[in-house]
């Protein structure tokens, strides 16, 4: 059994003498991350028996091919997490002043970032075509998403998050790369 | 595209390489170090510190090397000394009972950690003279905004406008300056009495806010003023010889007591960047300051806060291996550091 990266028992929440939740028990287990799944989804056709090499045969620009469909997964994940977001926002926003329900959404706010970096990483590793270079990838990935749960304190993040929001959307080079070395023929 | 790729992994598997190695090696090869748990002794009048190196039990060491049993800190183990009848009933100079000294035991912490991180600007209200006695749970919050100090119910998250205005038309014929910069209080029910909040304005002036019979209470301490302050702790004590602790911009600490008077004393306290431990009895306040370099150890009476005597110790040489690191026990923040 794997243990959880995320893990909550018996959590009672009192905001005054209004209760919240009671005996809140949940676990998040490693990989149920929304960015991860959503690139499998949308990887797995593809590179199942080499198909993405007929889509990289269609007569259209191949990068802008691979931008569209990233960029749709992208967009896909910002209305998830938008929604979510906001629904957070909405809910919270009832319960306790405006003031705290910012502190709580920029504590979030590198959570989604990890999705997207799972979205990304994830897809990365779904283009590669060696297994070498996709252990590299790996070990990157897991460094990366490991950074981004490292501490539980509200807005750890927040002077450092600019930095890794650059880094994240830097990752998406990674995809262009893979297929730049799979059209040369590097592939096991 | 080729190289990109290259150049990014490269990159990211170099501050992997300087994150995690260094991490692991540390971790296998540094052993923790225990600081020795020292206070200054009423009886030996000299810093003594409990040494267990020879696994005898309860020892302590002075500063000139000599050993003593636990009767060296009356005080601290006052009620182990009592229930063996070794508790002296005349300690310097005057009569003392077991209550007496159970009463005036102090004791208080900060840590750099909880100031270098970002809080939340609201902060439960608590009625410090509640119907029954017995403190309640809190029902009010205060929030700290850019013009004013609001009061929010929290059963309904709505703003108490009339109780609000009262206590914001208090702040400001008291002078207060919005919005307020430190906020320090503990709004729990597992205390003996309720103070509020010790809080400074915008420009560094000490305020107490605390609520009584539904009504916030503003008294504004003006021997506070012009020090500059950086840090404020509220103390809360049995005895109530206190009400807080002060930091000055020049890093002094200062006693702030219940009549007002701010007393300042010997010891120099960084908040920031050292943690502070305070452990006081009816005599003497031993006051200790630590970084990851040493402690520092300042000897205080207890009725006038003047300073007895000093001590300080460095830890070991620190001989972590240097790398990368992204969080700091100094502080709440991750982003990347190198500790060389």
């Amino acid at each position: 059994m794997q243990e959880p990266v995320i893990s909550c028992e018996h959590l009672t929440h009192f905001y005054g003498k209004r209760k919240i939740y009671e005996d809140l028990n949940f676990t998040v287990e490693p990989g149920r991350i929304a960015g991860a799944l959503l690139a499998l989804s949308q990887w797995i056709p593809e590179i199942q028996r080499k198909r993405l090499k007929l889509t990289l045969h269609l007569p259209y620009s191949q990068t802008g091919m691979l931008a569209m469909i990233t960029v749709y997964g992208l967009v896909a994940l910002t209305v998830l997490f938008g929604l979510q977001a906001l629904a957070s926002a909405w809910a919270m926003g009832t319960w306790v002043p405006a003031e705290l329900v910012t502190h709580i959404l920029r504590t979030m706010a590198v959570w989604y970032l990890a999705g997207w970096a799972a979205y990304l990483f994830t897809s990365a590793l779904c283009l590669e075509p060696t297994w070498r270079m996709r252990v590299v990838l790996l070990l990157v990935a897991a460094g990366a998403l490991r950074l981004m749960f490292l501490s539980g304190v509200p807005e750890a993040y927040n002077g450092f998050f600019p930095w890794m929001f650059v880094y994240v959307l830097l990752s998406g080079g990674l995809l262009f790369s893979g297929v730049a070395r799979f059209k040369e023929g590097l592939q096991d | 595209m080729k190289n990109y790729g290259k150049i990014f992994l490269i990159a990211s598997c170099a501050a992997l390489f300087f994150w995690v190695v260094p991490w692991l090696y540390n971790l296998i090869t540094l052993k923790p170090y225990h600081a020795a748990f020292t206070l200054y002794s009423c009886t030996l009048h000299d810093f003594a510190s409990l040494d267990r190196s020879e696994g005898r039990g309860f020892q302590f060491v002075d500063t000139k090397g000599n050993i003593h049993g636990d009767e060296a800190q009356p005080m601290f183990y006052a009620s182990v000394l009592a229930s063996r009848g070794a508790l002296p009933d005349t300690l310097e100079g005057r009569r003392i009972s077991l209550e007496e000294i159970e009463r005036n035991a102090v004791f208080a912490s900060a840590d750099p950690k909880d100031i270098n991180r970002t809080l939340p600007p609201v902060h439960l209200l608590m009625e410090s003279v509640p119907e029954r006695l017995e403190l309640k749970d809190p029902e009010d919050a205060l929030v700290s905004r850019s013009h004013s100090i609001d009061i929010v119910k929290m059963a309904t998250n709505e703003v108490r406008e009339q109780k609000s205005a009262l206590f914001n038309d208090a702040l400001r014929k008291q002078g207060f300056v919005y919005p307020a910069r430190l906020f320090n209080g503990n709004p729990s029910n597992r205390k003996a009495y309720d103070e509020g909040y010790l809080v400074t304005d915008a420009q560094d002036k000490l305020y107490q806010l605390k609520q009584v019979n539904d009504t916030v209470t503003v008294r504004h301490f003006p021997e506070a003023d012009g020090l500059g302050l950086k840090f404020v702790m509220i103390t809360e004590f049995e005895n109530r010889a206190t009400l807080g602790y002060l930091v000055s911009a020049e890093n002094r600490l200062h006693i702030l007591l219940p009549d007002g008077h701010v007393v300042p004393t010997e010891v120099r306290f960084t908040p920031e960047k050292e943690s502070l431990m305070v452990v006081g009895d009816l005599f003497y306040y031993t006051v200790k300051t630590s970084t990851d370099k040493g402690e520092r150890f300042w000897a205080l009476r207890s009725d006038d806060f003047t300073l007895v005597d000093t001590l300080s110790r460095p830890y070991p040489r620190d001989r972590s291996f240097p790398g990368l690191r992204f969080t700091s026990s100094d502080d709440g923040w991750v982003k990347p550091r190198l500790s060389l």
